[in-house]
């Protein structure tokens, strides 16, 4: 007999937990949300701020009910965290020479210096690369998502995605020699 | 570097990152703040609520449905609205032309049950059914509905509130008629061994083998003449051989005739309104071959072919006629079957509608009386309600309210009606208000949908990636047309859209693009002449039925140029712009084009805006980043004002495009403005119910914002 299967098949059930206690939450969830604030922040010390203004949003509409699946809420609260925080972009301002103070290899191992070009790479792309990068081949997300959370085409997230990977391969290429 | 090393490198990176000590607490410290403040905005609202009338309150409140756990058995209803992906229906079963039950999973992945009470105008999920549930069939009084799967058959008599196991066991096939219901049963995976055909004439209490030999059963069809009248048609037990149809009209005796198939499984069968005539769909390498019989099985006819792209994946006879069949048919070849269902006979031929707009694969069919016809397909579930039109629903959950805070996208048409695409648990919700944004309630739901343009209260457009959507009825209907430009952005003047497709990395997109205008709110186009070359990174702007520009980076020098046209698009100018090689907007009030250039100037400037008094030849640098600190979200005009909406929640107005004024805490950072000529423009922000200055904010003059709570 001819069977029809719906598409429902092939996506997982939703994780939700709804009683969790902010700290409940934030222990199953803040170690890949502070992954991405460091990568989308292009700096490990400043995503922080950017994860505890997410958490803070997300666990109030998880509260009230309205959120079925927490990983892409809280992704999305990270991206917009990271973005809207005007304050913490004076700051990076502030101190972006300090960040591009050089490190040598010869005070660390090679895998440190590797993590460390990279983060430096990272810092060098603009921006709207960096986000586009980090989401695109970081997180394996689609251009259309990517375009949704950034809010931006999906031609820009094509030609950026396409461009951050030339640059950060042109950046970490020049440090090799 | 390729994207493999890309992501290898970046996860190394990411592993060393640690959260500093005490960093969960410093991020509850944060929430009870935010907690503390909404509250005190909370009750602000209330006190004004109590002046207003309590009712609307009310209704917002109660689309907070209370949260209810989820089981993987069938017994509950969904703990939230869930909103059902009308793409997915794998089945459906009509009780009449309003009402009507299907399978389909929501847009958080859930298989459900859900029903319509409106010709599948609006669907709401019901309970929440096992992954692999394939299909719902209206069943006896004493089940009334019945779904099946692999891992058995449910019923339900309330609509979901209650659903009890009626049969258990790897479920192949199930079928219904008022009186008895009808299941394959197989034995086990892997095991060589008969499947069984059982059935139950008392609810599903009891089940009794209906074949008293051993038999591989491949299909099933239930005669709409007799209680008990059936149809089976049998794989031959050996290898060799050819399958058989079996006949019963009580149930108890069989009468056995060959059949034209080959000896693979597969086969499908349906059976006429006169109990007598039979069509056969016989699965085979190449393509699906269908027979025609019109004395019970005893001669076969084979029909005039198929489309050679396209295998049976539907059959259903038609409903009050004695031997016409209607065949849904899945493309072999991407991107999908564009005819919709193949009726059978029209003159001993096969014949389809000429429909305005593909339909896509097609997955089921149930008919209500009536003889109006739906069927699920891949893009939605339409109906075919009086032999002509043929419309695909909207697909809403339940009209609920929507929390006005939800509502990110929006398009006006007057102070008071407008449209959204709103967020929250689930996405693609599409709504409406007739109170000037104050309240929202759900029309349907948009998939793949991320704007919309509404040029009056009924006809609007709707457009994502590869998504392209025209209703004519206010949104309770949609339809994609043939020939709709796809990965594209749209701007619109005077009555008159105006697309062009960007560049997709796509090789002929450096030679040109083609743009194309719609004088009918996106129902039919016309191609202009081609942008040359295609461009990256499109904004494009039209200030009448002539005129438009369009900018964007050309693939050729990696430079930002921008085309005109001031002849409706039957020619295009170029020239070149200040602009990088990265995203740039663009606006144009009643004196300048204005052009924002996603990159500043310098290397601390996010952004550089330039504005052009001859139409795009002389470019003016309005001096330092007037946005700093930003992220860009709407760059329109507002009549004479140009309107500057950031992502961080500032609004920004300027009437010359170079002195610009900055309206602070409006809001998380916007998605859209939309702007009613003669009465202004409302922004939308859709971010955070927690903030009191996120929502819909209006403006009469693009300058001075007011919060519309």
């Amino acid at each position: 007999m001819a069977h029809v299967s719906t598409e429902g098949e092939r996506v997982g059930v939703p994780v939700r937990p709804p009683d969790a206690s902010f700290a409940e939450l934030f222990a199953q969830h803040y170690a890949p949300a502070l992954r991405l604030a460091a990568l989308l922040e292009g700096d490990p010390t400043r995503a922080e701020d950017a994860v505890c203004d997410a958490f803070a949003r997300v666990y109030g509409r998880l509260r009230r009910g309205g959120v079925d699946d927490v990983g892409p809420y809280l992704r999305q609260a990270v991206v917009n965290a990271v973005r809207g925080g005007w304050r913490r972009r004076q700051v990076e301002r502030r101190h972006a020479a300090d960040l591009l103070v050089d490190v040598t290899s010869e005070s660390f191992d090679a895998a440190v210096v590797e993590r460390d070009a990279v983060w430096r790479a990272l810092r060098q792309l603009p921006p709207g690369q960096r986000r586009v990068v980090v989401l695109r081949y970081f997180e394996d997300l689609p251009e259309a998502e990517v375009a949704r959370l950034l809010r931006v085409k999906v031609g820009t997230v094509k030609s950026q995605a396409a461009k951050g990977l030339a640059a950060l391969h042109t950046i970490l290429e020049v440090r090799d020699g | 570097m390729d994207e493999r090393q890309a992501h290898e490198l970046l996860t190394k990176a990411a592993d060393e990152v640690v959260a500093s000590a005490g960093l969960s607490e410093r991020a509850e410290r944060r929430y009870q703040r935010r907690r503390a403040r909404s509250q005190m905005v909370a009750t602000a609202v209330v006190v004004v609520l109590v002046g207003s009338g309590i009712a609307t309150a009310a209704v917002v409140a109660g689309n907070r449905s209370s949260p209810r756990p989820v089981s993987p058995t069938p017994t509950t209803r969904p703990r939230v609205s869930l909103t059902v992906n009308t793409k997915t229906f794998g089945s459906l079963a009509f009780v009449n032309d309003a009402t009507g039950y299907g399978v389909a999973a929501t847009t958080s992945g859930q298989t459900v049950l859900a029903k319509t009470d409106d010709g599948a105008r609006t669907w709401h999920a019901l309970a929440v059914m096992p992954a692999r549930t394939y299909a719902v069939t209206l069943a006896p009084p004493a089940v009334k509905l019945a779904l099946w799967g692999p891992g058995g058959v449910w019923a339900t008599n309330d609509d979901g509130t209650h659903v009890r196991e009626i049969l258990r066991g790897d479920v192949a096939g199930f079928l219904s008629s008022a009186q008895r219901m009808w299941a394959t049963t197989r034995c086990g995976r892997g095991q060589r061994c008969s499947e069984e055909l059982v059935a139950s004439d008392d609810g599903g209490r009891t089940w009794t083998r209906a074949i008293p030999w051993p038999a591989y059963v491949d299909a099933v069809a239930v005669s709409p003449k007799s209680a008990k009248a059936a149809y089976v048609v049998e794989l031959p037990v050996g290898s060799s051989g050819s399958p058989e149809i079996a006949y019963t009209a009580n149930g108890a005796t069989w009468t056995r005739e060959p059949t034209p198939c080959p000896s693979s499984a597969g086969s499908q069968l349906a059976v006429g309104g006169d109990g007598v005539s039979l069509m056969l769909v016989c699965s085979v390498s190449a393509r699906d071959r269908v027979f025609v019989s019109g004395n019970r099985g005893r001669t076969w006819t084979e029909t005039v072919a198929l489309p050679s792209n396209g295998r049976v994946s539907a059959l259903s006879s038609y409903d009050g006629a004695d031997s016409a069949f209607v065949v849904g048919l899945t493309a072999t070849v991407r991107p999908g079957w564009a005819n919709g269902p193949l009726t059978y006979p029209t003159l001993d031929q096969w014949a389809y509608k000429d429909r305005p707009q593909p339909i896509g694969d097609v997955r089921a069919f149930a008919f209500a009386p009536g003889a109006v016809m739906y069927f699920a397909a891949s893009t939605g579930v339409w109906y075919d309600h009086d032999g002509v039109r043929l419309l695909r629903t909207a697909g809403a959950s339940r009209a609920n309210a929507v929390d006005p805070h939800e509502v990110q996208t929006v398009s006006f048409v007057s102070a008071r009606v407008g449209f959204g695409l709103a967020t929250g648990a689930e996405t693609g919700i599409f709504v409406r208000t007739d109170d000037g944004g104050k309240t929202w309630v759900q029309v349907g739901s948009l998939f793949g949908i991320t704007a919309l343009h509404f040029e009056r209260a009924v006809d609007g457009v709707a457009w994502g990636q590869n998504e392209f959507e025209v209703t004519i009825d206010g949104g309770n209907h949609w339809s994609t047309p043939r020939g709709a430009p796809v990965n594209q952005v749209l701007t619109w003047a005077a009555g008159r859209l105006w697309a062009i497709s960007f560049c997709d990395q796509n090789p002929a997109c450096a030679v040109s693009r083609p743009a194309f205008v719609s004088d009918d709110v996106g129902r039919t186009w016309r191609k202009t002449a081609p942008v040359t070359p295609g461009l990256e990174d499109v904004a494009i702007v039209a200030t009448s039925r002539s005129t438009a520009y369009v900018a964007g980076t050309s693939p050729r020098t990696n430079r930002s140029q921008l085309a005109v046209t001031t002849d409706g698009g039957a020619s295009w100018r170029y020239e070149p712009t200040p602009c990088g090689t990265l995203d740039s907007n663009l606006a144009h009030n009643d004196r300048v084009l204005l052009l924002v250039c996603t990159q500043g100037q310098t290397a601390s400037q996010e952004f550089s805006v330039y504005t052009s008094a001859d139409r795009g030849r002389t470019w003016t640098a309005s001096g330092t980043d007037p946005f700093v600190g930003g992220y860009f979200g709407t760059l329109t005009n507002v009549g004479s004002t140009f309107v500057a909406a950031m992502q961080r929640g500032e609004i920004w107005s300027s009437s010359d495009g170079k002195t610009w004024r900055r309206e602070t805490e409006v809001g998380e950072g916007f998605w859209s403005v939309s702007t009613v000529p003669g009465v202004g423009a409302f922004a939308a922000d859709g971010d955070d119910s927690d903030n009191p200055n996120s929502g819909l904010w209006f403006s009469a003059d693009g300058a001075r914002w007011a919060h519309r709570p």
